[in-house]
C-alpha cells in the first residue's frame, strides 16, 4: 500500500498533492530511531557563510555543566546525541572565534538543524529557539508571514513594490496602478509600522511609500481582524521595520534593466552612544514604464517616471521601560500619463488655429508628494502591562497637469487639471495587559483630523455659444475620525481560544456616522495539526475624505457636463463579516490553510478611475456582498527547497447606486439599479505559486507563477457582465552571494519577469470605473548588484 | 526632481560619512573589522562561570545565567526578534542591566530582562584587583 510520506498512514486525499510533489524518503529516512529525537545536528560556518571544519561544539545544561562535546567534520557538520530530554545550549568555538549560544529544548520532536556562526565578537550572544507549532492556533483570521529572507528570494529581491509581495497571497487580484484586491475588495489594506497604523496617501495606489527594503518582516492577517483594527478592514500588514544596530551595517544596491529602469538604493543602520540608534534608507527610480500603459506588449508611449523614497528612523532608549521611536517617510514622484497612438482629434472641439499633436504625444503629467512622520512613546508599566502613545502627521499631495488644448480635441471638449492635498494629524494610545495566563487584554483609542483640499480647473465649450469656458472649483473639507476598542484574547483551554472585542468608530465629514462593532472569533485546535476558526464581526469603512468628489453645477451647460446630474452623499460602508477557516499541518513539511468568507454590505464602498486622470474616486452602492474561498499551502520539502501555493475563488456584486451618479452614464446606472452587477475589481479565480531552491547556502533559484482569470468588463446594460481574458505570468530569478570576508558580501541577481512574454490586460477601458485600458508588463530583464557590510 | 534626488543622495551620503568618521574617531565599535585587533578571547566559560586566567578577562564573569523563555502570550506566533542589553558589574560583583536595543515584541524584552536580572557575576579582574566592568549580551528569539 502506498503510504503518506509525511505521516506514514494510508495516503489521504489531502496528502496526495504533497505525495506527488515531494521526493520519496529513503529507507534510512523512513526509519526514525528514538535516538534521533535526542540528536542535535547542524553545521558551523563563518560570517561569510563558508563552512568551518574542526570547530569544537559543546552542549551544556542550564547549570552550565558540559554534557557532551564534539568536533565538526571537514564539511563543518556535527551530530551530538544528548543522554536525556531537557533544555540545552549549543555553541561552537575555534581559536579566538565563537558562535552564539543556541538554546534548544530536546523532547518529543526531532530538533531542527542548528546553524552556528563563528564571529570575533566580545559580546555574548544567546539564541533562544523554540519549536514553532506548525499552525497558528490562537488567531481567528487568515495569517501569513513574510520575512526579509522570503522577500529577498522572490524575483527582483527587495526591489519589488509592496503589491508584488502581496500578490503571493490567495485572492490577491492584480490591477493597474499596482492596486491589489484582497477578498474581492477595492483597497481596505491597513499598513502598520511597529504598532502604529499608517494613514493612506492620496496616491498610494501607485506610489509605494513603504518600501520592502526597509522591512525586517511582515505579519499579515486577512479577514477576521480583532477589535484593535478598524477603518481599513480587509487586511492588516503589520511591518516590523529595520532599525539601527551595533555594530553598524549598510548596503548599496543598483537595480535596473528593461524599460531603461534604473533603481539605485542605499541603506545604513547604526548607533550613536548607548541610547540612540538610527536607520536611513534612500532609493531613486527612473523608468520608461511608470504606469501601466494603454498599449499592449513592449510598445509604450509617454510613460517616463521618476521617484525618490526616503525612510528615516531613530530610536532612543530612555531607560529599561521607556523608549521613543521617530519615523519619517518621504516619497516624491512624477509620472507622465501613458498614451496610445492612432486616436483622431475631433475638429468640433479643436481650438481655432491649434493643430493637435498625434495622440501619443498628449502631454499629461501627474506629480505626487507624500510625507509621513510619527513619534511613539513606549512605556512598560511592568512585566505584563505595556502602554504606547503615538502622534503622527501626514501630508499627501497629488497634482495632475493637463495638456489642455490636446485634451479638448481628443476628449470630446473636456479638459481638466487637478490638485489634491490632504493634511492629517492624529493621536493613538494603546494599552496591553496580560492579566492572567488566560486573558490578554488590549484597549486603545485614536483621534484623526484630516483637512482635504481639491482644486480643479476645467476647460470646456459652452453648449450655447460654443465659446471656450474655464471653470475653477475649490472644494475643502475637514474630516474627524475617532475610534475606541477593547478586546480580550481568552485562552479557555489549551485547545480553545476566544477572541472577543468591541470597537466604536465615529466619523464626521460628509456625514456624521458611528457604529458599535462587536468582533468575535473562536479558534479550536483539535491537535497540533488541525485548527479551525469561526469569526463574526461588524465593520465600518469610511471613504477617504481627500478623494471624495462632488458634482460641480457650473459644468452644466458645457461640454464637460456629466450625463447624469445627480450626486448622492458619500457614505460609510457598514458590513457584517463572516469567516470560517480550517488549517492542517502535514508534519513539518507543509501547512494548508482553507478559509471561506462572506461579507454583507450596506453602502458598499468602491473606487474607480473616471477619465484619464490617474486618480481613484470613491462611490457607494446601496447593497452588496463579497464571498469567496481562499486556500494556501506552504511547503518545506527540505531546508533548501521551499515553496508556496495559493488560490482564491470569489465574487463581489452590488446593486443600487447611492453616490457618485454624475461619474456614470444613465444606462450604467439603470443596470446597477436593476440587478446585482459584478464589481469592477472582482476576479473569479486568482492563483500564485513560488518554488525556491537554495544551493550550498549561496545560490538561490526562484520560480514564480501568477494567474488571474480576468477582472470584469462591459458597458451600458451589460456593465461588468464579462471579464477580460485570463493570463498566467511566470517569473524566474537567480541570486548568488559572494562572500568578501567578515560581514562584507556581494549579492548578484538576475530576474526575468513574464518569461513567456504573455500579452495581458488588467482591464480594457470598459466597465464601472475603468476609463482607460491598462496592459501588464511584457517580458522584462533585470539585474541586481548589492554590496553590504 | 533630479535636483531633489541629488540633494537627498548628498544628504544621506554626508550623514553616512559623518557617522563613519565619528565612529572611528571616538574608537566606538561600528564594524566587525574594528575588532580585528581585539583579543576576542571570551571563552564560553564566561557564560558558565568556570574559573578563568585572570589576565585574559575582557569583562565580568557570569556565574549564573538562567535563560529566558518565550512568554505564553506569543504562543503560536512565528518569531525572529532580538534584544541587546549591557551588564554593568561593579567590583563587588553587583550587576545592573541596561537595555540597549529592545525587542520589537515588548513581551520578549520583558522576558529577557527578567532572566538577565537573575544573572550573577564575578567582577572583572586586573591582575589580582577586581575592577568595574561591562558585558553586552544579545538574545535572539526564534521560532
Amino acid at each position: 500500500m502506498v503510504k503518506c510520506p509525511f505521516k506514514g498512514h494510508a495516503l489521504c486525499p489531502w496528502c496526495f498533492l504533497l505525495f506527488m510533489l515531494a521526493p520519496m524518503p529513503t529507507e534510512a529516512e523512513q526509519a526514525q530511531p528514538m535516538s534521533e529525537l535526542k540528536t542535535i545536528t547542524g553545521f558551523v560556518q563563518n560570517e561569510d557563510l563558508r563552512r568551518v571544519p574542526q570547530a569544537r561544539v559543546e552542549v551544556k545544561d542550564q547549570e552550565g555543566n558540559k554534557i557532551v562535546e564534539a568536533i565538526a567534520d571537514d564539511t563543518g557538520k556535527f551530530s551530538i546525541t544528548v543522554p536525556r530530554e531537557g533544555t540545552y545550549s549549543v555553541n561552537a568555538t575555534l581559536e579566538n572565534l565563537r558562535s552564539e549560544y543556541v538554546v534548544l529544548k530536546i523532547g518529543t520532536e526531532t530538533p531542527s538543524p542548528v546553524k552556528l556562526t563563528l564571529v570575533p565578537s566580545t559580546e555574548l550572544s544567546l539564541e533562544v529557539v523554540s519549536p514553532l507549532p506548525p499552525l497558528q492556533y490562537k488567531s481567528s483570521s487568515e495569517t501569513y508571514a513574510l520575512s526579509r529572507k522570503d522577500i529577498e528570494s522572490l524575483p527582483r529581491g527587495n526591489n519589488q513594490d509592496v503589491a508584488d509581495l502581496l500578490y503571493t497571497l490567495p485572492s490577491a487580484a492584480q490591477n493597474n496602478f499596482r492596486q491589489i484586491h484582497l477578498h474581492q475588495e477595492h483597497g481596505g489594506l491597513q499598513f502598520r509600522i511597529d504598532g502604529v497604523p499608517i494613514p493612506d496617501t492620496i496616491s498610494s495606489v501607485f506610489t509605494d511609500v513603504i518600501s520592502p527594503r526597509s522591512w525586517e518582516r511582515a505579519d499579515i492577517q486577512v479577514g477576521g481582524l480583532p477589535a484593535e483594527f478598524g477603518n481599513r478592514n480587509v487586511a492588516l500588514i503589520d511591518i516590523t521595520s529595520k532599525s539601527g544596530t551595533r555594530p553598524a551595517y549598510g548596503s548599496v544596491q543598483m537595480f535596473g534593466g528593461s524599460n531603461e529602469t534604473l533603481n539605485p538604493s542605499f541603506e545604513y543602520g547604526g548607533a550613536g552612544g548607548d541610547k540612540f540608534r538610527f536607520y536611513v534608507l534612500n532609493s531613486a527610480l527612473w523608468t520608461n514604464r511608470g504606469l501601466d500603459p494603454p498599449t499592449a506588449g513592449h510598445s509604450v508611449f509617454h510613460d517616463q517616471s521618476q521617484r525618490d523614497q526616503t525612510y528615516l528612523r531613530g530610536d532612543y532608549q530612555i531607560n529599561n521601560s521607556n523608549n521613543l521611536t521617530w519615523l519619517f517617510l518621504n516619497s516624491v514622484a512624477s509620472f507622465r500619463v501613458p498614451t496610445a497612438p492612432g486616436a483622431s482629434p475631433d475638429p468640433a472641439f479643436t481650438l481655432p488655429g491649434f493643430t493637435p499633436s498625434p495622440s501619443q504625444d498628449i502631454n499629461e503629467i501627474q506629480r505626487e508628494n507624500n510625507q509621513y512622520g510619527h513619534m511613539v512613546w513606549r512605556h512598560d508599566l511592568d512585566k505584563s502591562q505595556f502602554f504606547s502613545l503615538a502622534a503622527y502627521i501626514r501630508q499627501t499631495r497629488s497634482t495632475f497637469y493637463e495638456d489642455f488644448n490636446n485634451a479638448l480635441a481628443y476628449n470630446g471638449g473636456v479638459a481638466n487639471s487637478q490638485d489634491q492635498f490632504a493634511l492629517s494629524t492624529g493621536l493613538r494610545a494603546d494599552y496591553t495587559n496580560q492579566l492572567t495566563s488566560e486573558h490578554l487584554i488590549k484597549a486603545g483609542a485614536q483621534y484623526d483630523r484630516t483637512q482635504a483640499v481639491i482644486k480643479t480647473r476645467t476647460e470646456a465649450f459652452d453648449n450655447t455659444t460654443g465659446n471656450l469656458v474655464s471653470i475653477n472649483e475649490d472644494n475643502r473639507k475637514i474630516g474627524y475620525r475617532q475610534e475606541f476598542y477593547l478586546q480580550d484574547q481568552y485562552t479557555v483551554t489549551e485547545k480553545l481560544t476566544l477572541n472577543m472585542g468591541l470597537r466604536y468608530d465615529l466619523i464626521q465629514a460628509f456625514t456624521k456616522e458611528g457604529l458599535l462593532s462587536p468582533r468575535t472569533g473562536i479558534t479550536y485546535a483539535f491537535d497540533k495539526a488541525n485548527v479551525a476558526h469561526l469569526f463574526y464581526g461588524r465593520q465600518f469603512t469610511p471613504a477617504p475624505v481627500e478623494s471624495v468628489r462632488t458634482l460641480n453645477p457650473q459644468l452644466i451647460g458645457t461640454t464637460a457636463a456629466p450625463a447624469v446630474t445627480q450626486s448622492g452623499t458619500a457614505r460609510t460602508e457598514r458590513s457584517h463579516y463572516f469567516e470560517a477557516g480550517y488549517n492542517h499541518a502535514f508534519e513539518q513539511t507543509a501547512t494548508l490553510q482553507v478559509t471561506g468568507y462572506y461579507k454583507l454590505n450596506r453602502h458598499l464602498l468602491d473606487f474607480g478611475q473616471f477619465g484619464t486622470n490617474p486618480q481613484l474616486v470613491p462611490f457607494n452602492y446601496g447593497y452588496g456582498y463579497q464571498r469567496g474561498i481562499d486556500a494556501a499551502m506552504k511547503l518545506k520539502f527540505t531546508p533548501s527547497l521551499t515553496g508556496q501555493w495559493a488560490v482564491g475563488w470569489g465574487q463581489a456584486r452590488a446593486k443600487g447606486l447611492e453616490s457618485g451618479q454624475f461619474l456614470l452614464d444613465q444606462n450604467t446606472i439603470n443596470a446597477i439599479n436593476s440587478r446585482f452587477v459584478f464589481l469592477d475589481h472582482s476576479q473569479f479565480v486568482t492563483s500564485s505559486a513560488e518554488l525556491s531552491y537554495t544551493f550550498k547556502e549561496r545560490t538561490i533559484l526562484t520560480g514564480q507563477m501568477l494567474y488571474g482569470s480576468g477582472l470584469r468588463t462591459g458597458d451600458g446594460t451589460d456593465v461588468n457582465r464579462f471579464h477580460v481574458p485570463s493570463y498566467t505570468v511566470y517569473n524566474i530569478s537567480i541570486t548568488h552571494i559572494i562572500p568578501l570576508g567578515g560581514p562584507h558580501k556581494l549579492v548578484l541577481g538576475f530576474d526575468v519577469i513574464n518569461l513567456l512574454d504573455q500579452i495581458y490586460a488588467y482591464n480594457i477601458g470598459s466597465g464601472i470605473g475603468f476609463g482607460v485600458t491598462h496592459y501588464g508588463e511584457p517580458r522584462s530583464f533585470f539585474g541586481r548588484v548589492a554590496y553590504s557590510w | 526632481m533630479k535636483h531633489l534626488n541629488l540633494v537627498f543622495i548628498g544628504l544621506v551620503f554626508g550623514m553616512w560619512l559623518a557617522t563613519a568618521h565619528g565612529a572611528v574617531s571616538d574608537d566606538r565599535a561600528t564594524h566587525q573589522s574594528d575588532h580585528d585587533e581585539d583579543i576576542a578571547t571570551l571563552p564560553e566559560v564566561h557564560v558558565h562561570g568556570l574559573p578563568l586566567n585572570k589576565d585574559q578577562q575582557l569583562g565580568p564573569v557570569p556565574t549564573q545565567t538562567p535563560w529566558p523563555s518565550i512568554p505564553a502570550s506569543l504562543d503560536g506566533q512565528e518569531l525572529d526578534d532580538w534584544m541587546k542589553a549591557m551588564f554593568m558589574v561593579n567590583k563587588d560583583g553587583q550587576a545592573t542591566v541596561v537595555v540597549l536595543e529592545p525587542a520589537k515584541h515588548r513581551e520578549l524584552t520583558s522576558a529577557g530582562l527578567t532572566a538577565l536580572g537573575q544573572w550573577k557575576f564575578k567582577p572583572q579582574m586586573r591582575g589580582d584587583e577586581p575592577i568595574d566592568g561591562q558585558l553586552v549580551v544579545r538574545i535572539h528569539f526564534r521560532r
